[in-house]
């Protein structure tokens, strides 16, 4: 069978029988968008790790339990979402999500400017846009971003949105709307 | 939700998130090191040889314990031994009705070390009946294979406990040289009356009529004995002994009279316990 094209939960499923390649596919599979993830709701990247490496180790552990008849996806992001929420609990820190989050790098605008702006003017744009959502994530409530990133990221369904955030279908539908609604009127602002 | 402009929406915003970049490839390389690890780890619950020797050592266990059931094994609170008993001299109360609630009869107990005390007073009294008992006790030193009494409760430690495991204790002790001392042996090989003599020397000696009772295995070995009080009948203890004796009954009471040395009538209740299939 080609692993490529195993779903999720056949590969939680080889691995946990002993295919140590299996998770290696899972791993990069998901782990950009995971990665992302935590680091909008950390907004440091030394707190990311930390929890990347957490959620992690939580799967290698807990594979052989994982239910066949369930959803990786779900699994993994409640996983992250619960060691985000310990984290904010333990710190006492709330809503870090700056828009670009990470202590080292440039700022967003001069690395978005050097990696695939073309012409001047369109790197400008595409800074200034990509400026812009990242501010208005960061201004959005903390649901609705967890919403918004969860689906950008990972494409999960409302449904599947609702089940990682431990809330009804209409609720995470909702939150979804109101963040698009508030990223789409500040994309309008900025779009030329 | 997949509108053009919700597409652009996510567009955007996976370009501006795209300066997240990636993890260090050191956290990648923990990750799938011990993502290996956590596998190796499970491996033994793959292999069938683990299977095995978990089976073997299970089976290890059970057969431990089944032979750990087959010893008997004496606990605290059990039934006290001869040698301990003999360390009172006192007669105890009966406080049989104390412990159980449901009105058992009050049962008078006499401590077998005091009674073989005073058995060696009258013996010097009673030549001939030490010589009876001296051929006794060879027939019950030859006898001393005799099986263990089946397990005692701890309920009623006021009753006098005799039998094999009371012999053996005797027999460490300094009373073991003198005859008459194996009662397992004489009780599977005497007459009422020398049981009387043997458990009941006071009664034995006394000038009062009493109504007593023995309680033996099915090899004969005096496991109880005691003396009922003014009216009751002999079944009514019966409850209280086969509460001691888990998993056996009490069979029916054979009731003889004899006569005391002073040629009082006694009234001797001996009862045999039984096997209960019903528990």
């Amino acid at each position: 069978m080609d692993a490529a094209v195993d779903p999720d939960e056949a590969l939680v499923a080889r691995y946990a029988a002993g295919d140590v390649a299996a998770f290696e596919t899972l791993y990069s599979r998901h782990e950009l968008p995971l990665w992302r993830y935590l680091l909008r709701n950390c907004g440091e990247r030394g707190t990311a790790e930390e929890l990347m490496q957490e959620v992690w180790f939580t799967v290698t552990r807990e594979a052989p339990r994982f239910r066949a008849d369930g959803r990786f996806t779900a699994w993994l992001y409640t996983l992250a979402r619960n060691r985000v929420i310990d984290r904010h609990r333990t710190r006492r820190r709330h809503e870090s999500l700056d828009a670009t989050g990470t202590d080292d790098a440039p700022p967003l605008a001069e690395r978005l400017a050097d990696e695939r702006a073309p012409t001047p003017l369109e790197a400008s744009v595409r800074a200034e846009t990509g400026a812009a959502i990242l501010s208005a994530l960061a201004l959005l409530p903390v649901e609705q971003r967890e919403a918004f990133v969860l689906q950008a990221e990972t494409g999960m369904s409302v449904a599947d949105i609702a089940d990682v955030t431990g809330t009804n279908f209409e609720t995470a539908k909702s939150r979804l709307r109101y963040a698009r609604e508030r990223l789409k009127a500040l994309l309008r602002d900025h779009t030329p | 939700m997949s509108t053009g402009q919700e597409d652009e929406l996510q567009r955007a915003y996976r370009d501006a998130s795209s300066d997240a970049g990636a993890p260090p490839p050191a956290l990648r390389k923990t990750i799938l090191a011990e993502a290996a690890a956590a596998a190796k780890r499970r491996e033994p619950a793959n292999d069938a040889r683990y299977w095995l020797s978990a089976a073997a050592g299970i089976a290890v266990l059970g057969i431990g314990l089944v032979l750990w059931r087959q010893v008997p094994h004496q606990v605290p609170g059990d039934v006290p031994l001869m040698a301990e008993v003999s360390a009172s001299s006192t007669v105890q109360p009966a406080p049989v009705a104390q412990s159980v609630p449901a009105s058992p009869p009050a049962v008078t107990a006499e401590p077998v070390a005091e009674m073989a005390r005073e058995r060696r007073s009258a013996d010097v009294a009673e030549p001939a009946a030490k010589a009876e008992r001296e051929e006794l006790s060879v027939t019950a030193a030859t006898d001393q294979a005799a099986p263990p009494p089946p397990p005692t409760a701890s309920a009623f430690e006021e009753i006098t406990v005799t039998g094999s495991r009371a012999t053996q204790a005797q027999r460490s002790g300094p009373i073991a040289a003198a005859p008459m001392q194996d009662a397992a042996g004489i009780a599977r090989n005497t007459s009422s009356p020398q049981l009387l003599r043997q458990y009941f020397p006071q009664a034995y000696a006394g000038s009062a009529p009493r109504t007593l009772w023995l309680v033996q295995d099915a090899a004969g070995n005096t496991l109880r004995s005691g003396e009922l009080g003014a009216g009751q009948d002999f079944t009514t203890i019966n409850p209280n002994i086969e509460a001691q004796f888990s998993g056996q009954r009490l069979g029916p009471w054979v009731v003889e009279e004899v006569r005391s040395a002073r040629g009082q009538p006694i009234k001797l209740g001996i009862a045999r316990l039984q096997y209960n299939p019903g528990q």
